[in-house]
């Protein structure tokens, strides 16, 4: 008798089998079923429902998925070998009721029991966001929901640069880009996206060719144009998160109009010399009552008390430091993972290197968000700003 | 500053605390950059943007697919290629003005002494404490000022250790536990937010921009950390430690730096 074959009579005593019929009906009753084979053998079928941890991460990684140690564990391989190994290191682990699924995977889908062929990255993908694939509140599951998420940027600028950089680097599938302008040399002082051979080009442009030369799996979409009341719903519908990186104020009212009558979140952040400010606009959140721009500014200001649209000055790194927080919060809202800045505004001055949070109430009275508000239509978003002069 | 310069650096002299002085302070301005991962990608394009005048960048590794998932700064086309020079292509391509010097292996003590001395700022982006250690002991002796960060999965930390200063707490000072801080992990091991390294490589550009212009109040004895998932600032003080095996006894007087530039 060979070493191994001694030891697995020693594991079928000390193991209970199942058979897939009693497998199947105790994982209808709360048990956790456990697929432990490879991923390449995963990717030809694996039953529906199924926790998919390969033996070699297993004992690390099982507590992540399975937090409760006196959840019954049915354990799956191919044939019903690999499985007894892996049920008496997860015994040993602490769980106390661990089963293996006699026959395995194999007498699993002749009996009929119901399996899927499940979507998984691809070998060069599971490199690419190794980093993510090791954080269990990302995980292989939460790569797959980056890849197929989309996320509108307005403005291909200061904000908008490392906001797409990072998107794209982290692997969110589909990114828009809503930007009119060329790439002029002033830009190039905060606008990482551009370079100097660039001048002249279109932004979403030069910029489609800084993200797929950093990430060519996913998708780059440049809409050239100035958004407005006509074309500002076509746009966005097709996206699950909006980040607003314009920097004028008759955008920002029609971006939040819009995202109040579609029921997108819109990340939003506005940067001035050394200071800046973020926070999320989404009165639809479902955690908490989130407030839209109009419940702290009802209207657009007439024009002799809105700001100068004089270029102002501003520290370089700045619309970087806030691009950065604007990413995210929009990757944070994709995966559904911790709090997003609904309610509250988070403001960084440079100068003194503090961050300080204010809470932002939702008016009740909001014209565009509060409860039972009918949509009022967009207004006329003339350019809302003093003279240049 | 030429025409040009003057185009491609208004909006930085437009602000009354740069003007066209504090431009030229930064395009007069080295710095060294170690560490071209996470941290130091958006850490390097942010001071090429700025128009720090000469940059010299350290990394021994070279670029592989794991990276791109945070480190901007690379592309596709640059895998497998040494990361210096992957990052010298790129912020030559955004800044072309500027001097990039490249050192593509691990510095010896001497050696990180030796540049230390010849920069206005030292910025710590690597990735574990053994390095950390070596680059502090060289700024303590050099008396140079140090910007520093780490992140791991949802948390980031960044501060600036103001060796110029008399009574600056050191790195040592902060986490005087090298093996205690090596048992912590890295990236490598416990996984990363992607744009957690990035919002720490820009808070270490903005306080290396502060220092080189002398403005603001830099990190100096605080502590900045952020936790993303509830994207939360904390901040916590430090002081120096009187006892710390590296910034006591009493430092030196600073070496003029002049003779080096």
């Amino acid at each position: 008798m060979k070493a191994k074959d001694r030891r697995l009579a020693e594991l079928r005593d000390a193991i209970p089998e199942v058979s897939p019929e009693e497998a199947l009906a105790l994982s209808h009753n709360g048990a956790a079923l456990l697929d432990v084979r490879d991923t390449d053998e995963v990717a030809q079928g694996s039953p529906v429902g199924a926790y998919r941890l390969g033996r070699g991460f297993l004992e690390l990684r099982i507590e992540d998925m399975v937090p409760d140690l006196d959840r019954t564990l049915l354990v799956m391989c191919a044939g019903g070998v690999r499985s007894l190994f892996a049920a008496e290191s997860l015994k040993r682990l602490g769980y106390k009721d661990v089963r293996s699924v006699g026959g395995g995977f194999s007498r699993w889908k002749n009996q009929g029991k119901p399996f899927e062929i499940p979507r998984i990255l691809d070998a060069e993908a599971r490199e690419r966001y190794s980093r993510h694939l090791l954080m269990p509140d990302v995980g292989e599951a939460g790569q797959l929901k980056l890849l197929d998420s989309k996320v509108l940027l307005i403005g291909a600028g200061g904000l908008g640069s490392p906001a797409a950089y990072y998107l794209a680097a982290a692997g969110v599938g589909t990114i828009g880009l809503v930007d009119h302008d060329v790439v002029d040399r002033s830009n190039l002082q905060r606008q990482i996206l551009h370079t100097d051979a660039r001048v002249g080009m279109p932004k979403v442009e030069s910029a489609r060719v800084a993200l797929e030369a950093l990430n060519p799996g996913i998708e780059v979409i440049g809409h050239r144009t100035h958004l407005d009341s006509t074309n500002v719903e076509e746009i966005l519908s097709g996206y699950d998160v909006i980040v607003d990186g314009t920097d004028n104020l008759a955008t920002r009212f029609l971006i939040n109009d819009a995202c109040v009558k579609l029921g997108k979140p819109n990340v939003h952040a506005a940067v001035y010399r050394f200071e800046g400010q973020i926070t999320v606009f989404w009165p639809t959140y479902d955690k908490q009552h989130g407030n839209c721009y109009r419940c702290m500014f009802p209207e657009p200001p007439p024009p002799e008390f809105a700001p100068s649209c004089a270029e102002a000055g501003v520290l370089g790194v700045m619309p970087g430091i806030f691009g950065l927080l604007q990413a995210i919060e929009a990757i944070k809202i994709l995966l559904d993972l911790g709090d997003p800045l609904v309610g509250r505004m988070l403001h960084y001055d440079a100068l003194s290197g503090r961050f300080t949070e204010l809470k932002v109430k939702k008016n009740p009275h909001c014209r565009y968000c509060s409860e039972g508000a009918v949509f009022p239509g967009y207004q006329d978003y003339a350019q809302v700003c003093a003279s240049n002069a | 500053m030429d025409d040009k310069q003057l185009e491609r650096y208004s909006r930085h002299i437009l602000l009354p605390e740069i003007d066209l002085a504090g431009q030229e302070k930064l395009l007069d301005s080295q710095v060294l950059l170690i560490g071209l991962g996470g941290l130091g990608s958006p850490a390097a394009l942010y001071l090429a943007s700025s128009g720090i005048g000469r940059i010299i960048v350290n990394d021994h590794d070279s670029v592989d697919l794991g990276n791109l998932q945070r480190q901007v700064i690379h592309t596709t086309l640059d895998l497998s290629r040494p990361k210096t020079e992957s990052a010298r292509d790129h912020l030559h391509a955004i800044n072309p003005g500027l001097d990039i010097d490249v050192i593509g292996h691990r510095l010896t003590a001497t050696e990180l002494a030796h540049y230390a001395s010849q920069v206005d700022v030292v910025i710590d982006a690597s990735d574990n404490f053994i390095t950390r250690y070596a680059i502090n002991h060289a700024c303590v002796a050099t008396r140079t000022p140090l910007v520093w960060g780490a992140a791991t999965r949802f948390d980031g930390q960044a501060t600036t250790f103001r060796n110029d200063y008399e009574e600056a707490p050191c790195l040592n000072c902060l986490y005087p536990n090298q093996h205690a801080q090596d048992a912590m992990g890295s990236c490598g091991d416990n996984g990363v937010f992607a744009p957690v390294t990035g919002i720490i490589g820009g808070i270490m550009a903005a306080e290396t921009l502060k220092l080189l212009l002398g403005v603001g109040i830099t990190l100096h004895g605080r502590l900045l950390r952020i936790d993303a998932t509830a994207l939360e600032w904390r901040q916590s003080l430090f002081t120096r430690d009187p006892l710390c095996e590296s910034c006591s006894p009493p430092r030196q007087a600073p070496p003029s730096r002049a003779d080096a530039k």
